[in-house]
């Protein structure tokens, strides 16, 4: 069937353009994939969603991290900022998503629970708060690999910088990665947006309307939290790696981004 | 502190001041909104009854009293009180605090006041806000050119969808409009330069055989497994399958782009600095870079596609159905965007790459 399908051409396509790393890269996806599955399964047997949500994002993170990248400087401070991230996120979501009552189904999408018991017996809510973390999860763990993976190479080419200095490097590499990483973040969600804005404009939902909507609300929401971690995880991240660079005398490890990293290193050593 | 440092401290500062004007107006717009809104006073809350669901499961349905004061309309400042039910899980439903802005309705009939929603705008526009001064505080002039472009991506947006509302097909549009969004979303970020031509060029010809090998497998297998149906609240006479293509295209076009923009700054700044540099050298450096970003974008992508799915199988999962099932049947949709956006994006590294390095090549030759 379809799905099998693309997953096959995907698996087939990651071996051809990256070899091993391709398919570690497809294993974490599914290893992933595996990890939201067990945090439906521990709420839906009575875990609290937000416990499930903390706990996770840190085998998210981890998982991701370490799985693709090894255990060294990189992912180790990238790991740290996504927590320290992830627990500003935490309470964010808590007063947004929690005071903006979007957990559960908004009558627009009730065509397509109306065959199921709404007797669940799960905090809907909280599992709102669950879903904005996890998707911001997701999302900002990019973002701090690629900085903290790029100071790492700075250090290596020119140990002599001080931490103020590899810090304002980060931020500079930082800023032009939040550019198109929001943009992937928007554009897919406007990619499942289409089917709502159809329907909003058939039924000339009116611009209050569309705002006060629980659908639109939860996905707005969560894109925004997404977004946002993204943005809060690169100052963190240039601060944390930078420190442990410098401060702490962390040794390089494996050479492996060091291309690209010197690449880009130059190149806004330029600008 | 110099000139530069206290120029964008007065600017976020102004910026600062406009968001928290427009989160306080937002709270207290209630004169501009048609429909009666209420102030929710004291809410006092009992056990209405219990019902049991799916295997078993037991589920409390509270009821709550709730006193109001209404905010606008004819009967402003009149207080009102009604009772609502609500259930534990809140699948459907929901309940009220005191201090919440609901939006409630008088029916004739009863002769009494009932909810109607709640008021969510206050809620949407602080996430707004705080996500716009952070992107400018912490972003800085590319933070804001981004949010710039996210608006004209959604203003286009919004009118090829109304193209397509008035009857012309989705696709056209569609392609429009990702033609439009590349161009505009890379030449803001990057300028007006080869970089940014290779990475235009990149993300089309990206884009391309990723709908190329989306719609080779769906006249394969033929849809089967992917349940439109979950569009279905969409209503008859539309043609989902035209729609399914259109998020398809969407969905993945943002790490398309990224990819490509990677891959052509990487290679120009790698062809700058070393001008003797082989092509041979090129490609293996980009495929390098590749492989470094393969895994982590597609992780976003995955996250992003697929969280919003968690209360979905939540309900399915209650209710009995395996998540295998559910995975089968209904998130097919999200899933399938998830994968030919990681499609499109993994085929984008090598396009991206070889087409940096022919038309970088091509400049840095006639120069």
């Amino acid at each position: 069937m379809m799905i099998l399908a693309l997953a096959v051409v995907l698996l087939i396509l990651m071996l051809a353009i990256g070899g091993k790393r391709g398919l570690r890269s497809y294993i974490s996806l599914f290893a992933n994939i595996l990890i939201i599955l067990l945090i439906v399964y521990s709420v839906s047997k009575g875990m609290p969603p937000f416990f499930a949500a903390v706990i996770g994002c840190m085998l998210i993170n981890v998982l991701t991290l370490i799985f693709n990248n090894g255990l060294n400087i990189k992912t180790l401070s990238s790991a740290v900022s996504v927590i320290a991230v992830l627990a500003v996120m935490g309470v964010l979501s808590v007063v947004i998503a929690g005071g903006a009552n979007i957990g559960g189904f908004s009558p627009e999408e009730y065509a397509a629970i109306c065959g199921y018991s709404f007797n669940i017996g799960i905090n809907m809510p909280d599992v709102a708060v669950l879903v904005v973390l996890v998707g911001a999860a997701g999302a900002m763990i990019d973002t701090s690999i690629a900085i903290s993976s790029f100071l790492n190479e700075a250090h290596l080419h020119n140990p002599a910088q001080t931490m103020r200095e590899l810090y304002l490097s980060g931020m500079n590499v930082g800023r032009d990665l939040l550019g198109t990483t929001t943009n992937t973040l928007y554009f897919a969600f406007l990619g499942g947006f289409t089917t709502l804005l159809i329907w909003f404009k058939l039924y000339s939902y009116s611009a209050g309307k569309i705002i006060n909507s629980n659908v639109f609300s939860q996905e707005f929401i969560r894109i925004i939290c997404s977004g946002l971690s993204c943005v809060l995880v690169m100052p963190v991240t240039s601060i944390i790696t930078s420190y442990i660079l410098t401060k702490t005398g962390g040794e390089a490890m494996i050479k492996r981004f060091k291309d690209r990293a010197a690449e880009l290193f130059r190149e806004w050593l330029r600008l | 502190m110099d000139a530069a440092f206290r120029k964008r401290g007065i600017v976020l500062c102004v910026l600062a001041v406009l968001l928290c004007a427009a989160v306080i107006f937002c709270k207290y717009d209630y004169g501009f909104y048609k429909k009666t809104i209420a102030t929710v006073t004291a809410v006092t809350e009992t056990v209405d009854h219990t019902e049991y669901g799916a295997r078993n499961i037991r589920e409390i349905y509270y009821r709550q009293k709730i006193s109001a004061v209404i905010k606008n309309g004819k009967n402003k400042g009149e207080s009102i009180s009604f009772t609502l039910v609500r259930s534990e899980s809140g699948v459907n439903d929901e309940g009220y605090r005191a201090g919440n802005d609901v939006f409630v309705s008088f029916s004739t009939a009863s002769g009494s006041w009932s909810a109607d929603g709640f008021k969510r705008d206050v809620y949407v526009v602080s996430a707004a806000a705080l996500f716009i001064f952070a992107m400018a505080a912490v972003g800085r002039k590319k933070g804001f050119l981004s949010m710039v472009s996210v608006l004209i991506n959604i203003i286009v947006f919004t009118w090829a969808i109304d193209l397509y509302l008035r009857g012309i097909n989705i696709l056209i549009p569609c392609i429009a409009a990702v033609v439009f969004f590349s161009a505009v979303s890379l030449l803001i970020f990057c300028g007006w330069n080869r970089k940014t031509g290779a990475a235009v060029l990149a993300t089309l010809i990206g884009t391309g055989i990723e709908i190329g090998i989306a719609l080779i497998v769906i006249a394969a297998t033929g849809y089967s497994g992917v349940v439109v149906e979950s569009m279905q609240f969409l209503l008859t006479d539309i043609d989902y399958t035209d729609i399914f293509i259109a998020e398809l295209l969407i969905g993945g076009l943002g790490a398309i782009m990224d990819i490509a923009i990677t891959m052509s700054a990487s290679m120009q700044e790698l062809m700058e600095k070393n001008p003797d540099i082989t092509t041979a050298s090129l490609i293996k450096s980009g495929k390098e870079i590749g492989k470094d970003v393969m895994g982590t974008m597609t992780n976003v992508l995955l996250f992003t596609c697929i969280s919003g799915s968690i209360p979905m199988m939540l309900l399915m999962v209650q209710n009995g159905i395996g998540i295998t099932a559910y995975m089968q049947h209904f998130a097919s949709i999200e899933f399938s965007r998830f994968l030919t956006g990681s499609i499109g994006l993994v085929v984008t590294i090598p396009i991206g790459l070889l087409i940096s390095i022919r038309l970088l090549r091509k400049g840095k030759r006639t120069v």
